[in-house]
């Protein structure tokens, strides 16, 4: 074994593609203490090799495919596994994480990450087998869609493919693995730059476990609490992700004809209930998942994929459709071809709206629906005005103007959630290192309205909150695991029964803890314990044999989401960069309700000074070195 | 008259998407919906309830043409 820890197989395997050159990245023990896996110990490799002067389509750039020590261990919903590389949508660096089974698969090859660099003259797929690898002719793949060039593939494996979308270069193209997509950032584009189509791995290794019993009896109460619990045992099972839509659209939450609104009138044609109803035909799970959010529906009488929420809402509300069997169609299509839906449908509605206002001139119109099936195709093979849709909302606006509604942060586009009614998730679609993300940017608003219900006008203990959460979620998935399953950490009464006192207590106090959450945010090695609403530390020691309390778990996650945002640093990220669109910080949500937009300058300022950065954004030396990142700011980390 | 609507599972596990009653408060709403036989009254009870689109609770009063919507549990994203 090349690593003393159990959980972790030892080795990173990495690939040259331009020389066919096959070797193993160090990576120490000392490196996996601190950066632990997963986007953390991605965003370390890619600092170690980048210098804020490349772009992402280039040699330097690397696309490094990590896995998390508990993927492959029995722990509930650990088989996700991350890709990160600079964005081809945002430049910058980028995290996107899949579902599936490609994570546990490379393990079983022996491998806790795999790196990718440099450009084939040729088509090719990657095999690997244990140690083996071969690198062959892909020119029978090139062209077709996901589906179909996975049904190619070796079975009994795991695989990671392009579409046509990825092979063309479009900025938001994505990775897709069986069923699960690692949707976000484009780096679906930077495989078919380096023409590949394809990844398939396998092997027979065992990924050790440090006390193989506490493990298993960990995991057996763990599993049992996620099935009791409201959310990860109810909800998301048998609704699916897309169960939030309606609370969404009450709370004004729904993002709306290009974020003009907040609510969506027909949004009963498109919503969660109808499509559990009338269209779910199974729930699927990925592999070691009690939750099984993943929907089943069927498009030309195939059983297919069926959305989520994301999706649902920015191909509903988001371009005035109302019509749920061409969301599940589209988000069919988008799959096949191998593209971002979140991406894909915000700069739909940056055309439709910029053509509405005579910016450009495309024949997009909100509502009008009968062409968009066509109009993917364009996109992915970049035809007509799909040449220049495939460019994202950021590339339009600064063509044809309207930034003030495209709809993106760094580049790359909002979710589906109003940030308006919502002003914390403003904050952190603003900070969040890769862009417009919801769950990079900490996801403030399950706390806004949709699992609790603090106040989501105010800005207090925002900050605070946000710097807490993002934290929290970027260990979570560095450790392999689905970030749902933070959920069951709110006990079921806090969930269960809003009208009570209890509740309402809670909901009112919080954004006042703000001064307590920052004590714990800067001091959380005082927390030297395992909280019993949080079984992932104990998980996380029984596997590995390290230590980790919930202190050290919240500050390995600090220290992954400061390295990231050094490595951003350096490719100018600044204060300046943190921003929103200014419809959503300018114009109310609500005509006459001033409160109703995002402030975001204040909240930002407080959030900087939280995370111990300076006024620019920057992470200063004390903080870099609390973190043990010296010199990270410069690519020396 | 008011307008009554069910969302996440107390919609599903009942079958009721909306129903017209006559109430003047929404425990007045919740009796009579739960009196169908369909819809759990606990369910209703603890569910996140709002009139016209104002957040309210079991006490709250209503009049006709209002809208009461019951919200039971939700997460995802």
């Amino acid at each position: 074994m090349d690593t003393k820890y159990g959980g972790y197989m030892g080795k990173v395997l990495k690939i040259d593609l331009t020389t066919r050159e096959i070797s193993h990245y160090p990576f120490s023990d000392k490196e996996r203490e601190l950066f632990i896996g997963g986007k953390i110990m991605a965003a370390k490799i890619l600092g170690d090799n980048l210098t804020g002067k490349e772009t992402p389509f280039s040699h330097e750039n690397m696309l490094v495919i990590t896995t998390g020590p508990l993927t492959g261990t029995g722990a509930p919903s650990s088989s996700r596994f991350n890709i990160s590389g600079l964005s081809p949508l945002t430049g910058l660096l980028a995290s996107s994480n899949c579902g599936g089974s490609f994570g546990y698969f490379l393990k079983k090859a022996g491998y806790d990450g795999l790196i990718l660099q440099g450009r084939s003259e040729e088509h090719i797929r990657i095999e690997i087998k244990n140690d083996r690898v071969s690198i062959l002719n892909a020119d029978d793949l090139w062209g077709l869609r996901t589906s179909e060039a996975q049904s190619r593939l070796p079975e009994r494996t795991g695989n990671i493919v392009i579409g046509p979308a990825g092979e063309n270069l479009v900025k938001y193209a994505c990775i897709c693995s069986q069923e699960r997509v690692a949707g976000r950032a484009g780096l679906g584009a930077l495989m078919g730059w380096m023409n590949l189509k394809a990844v398939t791995v396998s092997g027979n290794k065992t990924v050790s476990v440090h006390h193989q019993v506490k493990n298993k009896e960990l995991n057996k109460k763990w599993f049992s609490r996620l099935r009791k619990h409201p959310l990860t045992g109810h909800v998301l099972p048998r609704m699916g992700t897309a169960n939030l839509l309606s609370l969404m659209q009450m709370r004004g939450l729904l993002a709306t004809r290009n974020f003009a609104r907040g609510q969506f009138e027909e949004y009963e044609k498109v919503n969660g209930e109808l499509l559990a109803r009338q269209y779910n035909i199974v729930n699927k799970g990925c592999l070691s998942c009690p939750i099984r959010c993943a929907r089943t529906v069927s498009v030309d009488g195939k059983e297919v994929k069926g959305p989520e929420l994301e999706t649902l809402c920015l191909l509903g509300a988001g371009i005035l459709n109302n019509n749920l069997e061409l969301v599940l169609r589209w988000n069919y299509e988008l799959d096949e071809l191998g593209m971002d839906t979140i991406s894909a449908a915000s700069t739909l509605a940056y055309a439709m709206e910029a053509c509405e206002k005579g910016l450009w001139n495309n024949g997009l119109k909100f509502g009008e629906t009968e062409e968009i099936s066509r109009l993917w195709e364009d996109i992915a093979h970049r035809r007509g005005i799909g040449d220049e849709l495939a460019e994202g909302s950021r590339w339009l606006s600064d063509k044809y103007g309207g930034k003030e509604f495209a709809i993106n942060t760094k580049g790359m586009e909002l979710s589906a959630y109003e940030p308006r009614r919502a002003v914390g998730q403003g904050l952190g679609y603003a900070v969040s290192n890769r862009g417009g993300c919801h769950l990079n940017g900490g996801y403030a608003v399950f706390l806004e309205g949709l699992g609790l219900a603090i106040n989501p006008q105010t800005k207090h203990g925002k900050p605070d909150l946000t710097v807490m959460l993002q934290n929290l979620l970027e260990m979570l998935s560095a450790t392999g695991q689905c970030l749902f399953i933070s959920y069951a950490m709110f006990p079921g009464p806090l969930i269960k029964n809003p009208n009570s006192f209890y509740v309402k207590a809670v909901n009112a106090i919080l954004p006042y803890l703000g001064g307590g959450v920052r004590v714990m945010n800067k001091f959380p090695l005082a927390l030297q314990l395992h909280l019993p609403v949080f079984p992932e530390t104990k998980s996380f020691e029984y596997v590995t044999g390290m230590k980790m309390r919930f202190g050290q778990y919240m500050r390995a996650g600090e220290r992954g989401y400061t390295l990231e945002r050094s490595i951003n640093n350096r490719f100018g990220v600044d204060a300046d960069a943190d921003t929103l669109p200014e419809r959503l910080t300018q114009t109310p949500q609500i005509e006459n309700d001033k409160k109703t937009v995002v402030p975001l300058s204040i909240m930002k300022s407080v959030y900087y000074k939280a995370r111990g950065w300076n006024e620019k954004g920057i992470p200063t030396v004390k903080t870099l070195k609390k973190l043990r990142l010296e010199g990270s700011q410069n690519g020396n980390g | 008259m008011v307008t009554v609507k069910l969302f996440g599972l107390v919609s599903l596990d009942s079958g009721i998407l909306s129903m017209q009653v006559e109430a003047r408060s929404v425990r007045e709403v919740i009796e009579k919906v739960a009196s169908t036989g369909k819809a759990d009254k606990i369910a209703l009870r603890k569910s996140t309830i709002f009139v016209d689109g104002k957040r309210a609770m079991p006490g709250t009063k209503i009049r006709d043409g209002h809208e009461v919507v019951f919200f039971s549990p939700a997460g995802g994203g």
